[in-house]
């Protein structure tokens, strides 16, 4: 039997779903910007995209980090110089906020693929 | 209604089961053919839904990837009377096979039967979509891409906003591709078989019997 | 002294016994069960009470519910696979651990568990197979739909047994004509009138129950 034009067409549009789809979930970079904060008693992993609000404890109080907006930011922090709060908002990947003196950790990557993670460092 | 009058079965047509005589006692009842009683629009859709059941069964039978990958063939009668039933009734077949199958697998209330709603309703609203669209040119092929291709996109959908998540993303392509293939497959089963088959052809009213 | 060996048909039929052991003990569930709720008054309280199951938040209720479900299902003598269970959720909770989210729980390599993905994952694994059990305690086969589609997929089961019946002279070289003549044959048999329905009364302890059942769902809303 003889295929008939839509038919192709047909076939051109499913393949090209098929292909878009395989871009969306496989290529490189497709993945979301997370947040990482790491503290005293563990690692947090938040993406980007959602929002929360974490109390990280350190060996001075809890640091107040939000994500919301596509951002992560430090909303407070018992340390006395306040650099973490003033560093604002980060949303690229390879930017970082820290707090040294309750040693807390912010950084934003890239990408869903699980990379092997670093002992945070100070 | 369900069709209640009772054709007298000849012994001999029963008993032989052959075409030559069954087409023979069809070409004779043509004369009082009429859309109720046998060859009503509720006949056929009980018939073309109870070979939805059968095909569900075999369906469930092959062994799948993954769990929740289903091959469509059950769609095969539904692809078929995109060409034979009136738009009321065609719903009416794409709702019969759901329930039906929720029925028989006791799954009325669990996502399966969502994923079966929405994925039927889906394929059978674009597969006619596309037959009337495109009339002579397009084949069963075309259709059964088209209708494959977009139930399983919908329930991608579906699966990632109540079950998988963004990770739905990972096996969307492999489930696209696989509705591809069996589209495919499937329409070009169906091409063959309509040509072939007498059944259809009295079902479409195309031939005396 | 070699010991004798056992035949190696013995396993098998045991195996077999077993098998049927099983599955009459089964058949005997169904019977009780189906004398005891009336399938309309089963089907409707399966429907309230999926609804107080897909609302319930805390995640311990809803353990306790979907074991409920689960032995409501065993009970109702359906068949259901522990296997398929486990592993549809393991795949629930495996997909949904694949975005991470919250408080890293576990690293082994390069996987890491994080809480809140780990969490959402428990609920839709639940929810999606607690559905399924109270679907398979809810629906009995005799149930009858009301209306026009109800009668319309009745003829369709009754045509689906004929289609049964005849489907073993189906060989797969001559796919086409064979697939044809069977459609032909039931075709042209009589048309399918659907049987009865079974009319016979319940007891009403099965209506108790079923009510008891769907307040104790809705309550279970308000627990904190």
């Amino acid at each position: 039997m003889r295929l008939r034009l839509f038919d192709f067409a047909a076939i051109a549009v499913a393949a090209a779903a098929v292909a878009a789809a395989s871009v969306a979930a496989y290529a490189p970079g497709s993945g979301e910007p997370n947040a990482i904060v790491s503290g005293d008693e563990g690692q947090w992993i938040y993406p980007l995209s959602s929002d929360a609000e974490l109390s990280v404890a350190g060996p001075l109080g809890i640091t107040l980090v939000q994500v919301s907006d596509g951002a992560v930011r430090v909303l407070d922090s018992p340390c006395s110089n306040k650099t973490c709060i003033a560093a604002g908002s980060v949303s690229k990947p390879g930017q970082w906020i820290a707090c040294l003196p309750n040693k807390v950790f912010v950084r934003v990557e890239g990408g869903t693929s699980d990379d092997g993670v670093d002992a945070a460092t100070y | 209604m369900t069709a209640s009058t009772r054709r007298p079965t000849d012994g001999t047509a029963g008993a032989a089961g052959s075409a030559r005589a069954g087409s023979a006692r069809a070409g004779s009842a043509r004369a009082g053919y009429s859309r109720a009683g046998r060859g009503s629009d509720a006949d056929l859709t009980a018939l073309l839904g109870a070979f939805c059941f059968f095909l569900s069964a075999i369906e469930y039978m092959v062994p799948k990837p993954l769990p929740f990958m289903r091959l469509g063939i059950a769609n095969l009668p539904i692809l078929l009377a995109t060409g034979i039933l009136p738009l009321p009734w065609f719903l009416v077949l794409a709702l019969v096979k759901v329930v039906g199958m929720s029925l028989i697998s006791g799954s009325l209330f669990s996502y399966v039967a969502i994923f079966s709603l929405a994925g039927t309703m889906t394929a059978a609203l674009v597969m006619l979509a596309a037959r009337k669209a495109f009339g002579a040119r397009i084949t069963a092929v075309g259709v059964s891409v088209l209708g494959a291709v977009a139930s399983n996109a919908v329930q991608i959908a579906l699966a990632k906003a109540l079950v998988f998540g963004d990770a739905a993303r990972l096996v969307a392509p492999v489930f696209l591709g696989m509705g591809l293939a069996t589209g495919l497959l499937l329409g070009l089963f169906a091409e063959r078989f309509a040509a072939a088959s007498r059944w259809y052809a009295v079902a479409t009213g195309k031939s005396d019997g | 002294m070699a010991r004798p060996e056992r035949p190696a048909g013995e396993s098998a039929k045991k195996r077999a016994a077993a098998r049927a052991r099983a599955a009459g003990l089964r058949a005997g569930r169904k019977a009780a069960y189906e004398a005891f709720f009336s399938p309309g008054a089963l089907a409707a309280a399966g429907a309230a009470i999926s609804v107080a199951f897909l609302l319930q938040d805390s995640l311990a209720l809803k353990g306790l519910m979907f074991a409920a479900f689960a032995f409501a299902a065993w009970r109702s003598g359906k068949r259901s696979s522990v296997a398929a269970t486990i592993a549809a959720a393991a795949g629930i909770v495996a997909a949904n651990l694949l975005v991470r989210v919250g408080k890293v729980l576990l690293t082994v390599g390069p996987l890491q568990v994080t809480e809140h993905a780990l969490l959402d994952g428990i609920d839709k694994a639940l929810t999606f197979e607690g559905l399924v059990y109270a679907s398979k305690a809810a629906i009995m086969p005799s149930l009858r739909l009301p209306g026009r589609l109800g009668a319309v997929i009745a003829s369709a089961f009754v045509y689906y047994d004929r289609i049964v019946e005849y489907a073993g002279k189906i060989r797969p070289a001559s796919l086409i004509s064979d697939a044809d003549d069977l459609m032909l044959r039931v075709w042209e048999g009589e048309t399918a009138e659907p049987s009865p329905e079974c009319r016979a009364v319940r007891p009403v302890a099965g209506y108790a129950v079923l009510a008891a059942s769907v307040l104790a769902s809705f309550a279970a809303l308000t627990l904190k």
